[in-house]
């Protein structure tokens, strides 16, 4: 299949390695299905350019609203107060931005395929 | 090439960050990276007194650590945690969609 053709390209900011999971994980289902999947999917999903501001503003003295945002909220309370581990956490995390967001999306790719496998189709 | 894209970063960085901590003396002043401390404020800085509250309690030294700092235990936990579910997602990198 030509890649600019393929619907999941449509998503801003697709890594190759999120392009091969998400092929992998919609194989099998319908194009109405597709659809759906790219709806909720997209709605829910974390750019890795979102979670690389986010952890920036650690420098400024708000350190770890990243980690909230992609639902760690323990390790969110321990950046916060502690300044994200002395920088150093959060320059970790800087590093690790694109790790971070694919862990996040994979989970949402799980919830988003339970959703579609649920509405078996019907959904608008 | 493929390996060192895969590394786990983030799982290296806690569990060094533990085996250093149980590895140091939380009475002494040792060699640190933490910009507060290197410029002077050591006994100020909200993550080296985590850091010396954790090293106590992987030393054993309980009533100590929570003197420190109360939050060392949930804090050390929360890390444990993330190791936890760090490791979990390595060894099934490839969550199964298949039919549920």
């Amino acid at each position: 299949m030509d890649i600019f053709q393929s619907p999941l390209m449509s998503l801003p900011g697709i890594t190759p390695e999120e392009y091969a999971y998400l092929q992998q994980a919609t194989t099998g289902l319908n194009e109405q299905q597709l659809r759906n999947f790219l709806m909720i999917y997209g709605s829910r999903r974390k750019q890795p350019s979102e979670i690389l501001l986010l952890a920036l503003i650690g420098f400024l003295g708000f350190a770890g609203i990243h980690r909230f945002v992609i639902g760690q909220i323990g390790m969110g309370i321990l950046y916060f107060f502690t300044g994200g581990l002395c920088a150093i956490g959060t320059i970790v995390d800087v590093i690790n931005h694109k790790s971070l967001a694919f862990e996040y999306n994979q989970k949402m790719v799980f919830e988003s395929l339970q959703m579609v496998r649920m509405s078996g189709g019907q959904f608008q | 090439m493929k390996h060192i894209k895969n590394f786990p970063l983030e799982l290296m960085f806690w569990t060094t960050a533990l085996v250093l901590l149980a590895a140091a003396n939380a009475h002494e002043h040792h060699f640190t990276l933490c910009p507060l401390a290197n410029l002077g404020y050591e006994g100020w800085c909200p993550g080296c007194g985590l850091g010396r509250s954790i090293s106590l309690i992987l030393h054993g030294e309980f009533a100590s650590s929570f003197a420190e700092h109360w939050f060392g235990l949930p804090a050390l936990l929360i890390i444990i945690y993330r190791i936890y579910s760090l490791i979990r997602n390595n060894t099934t990198s490839k969550i199964l969609t298949t039919n549920t």
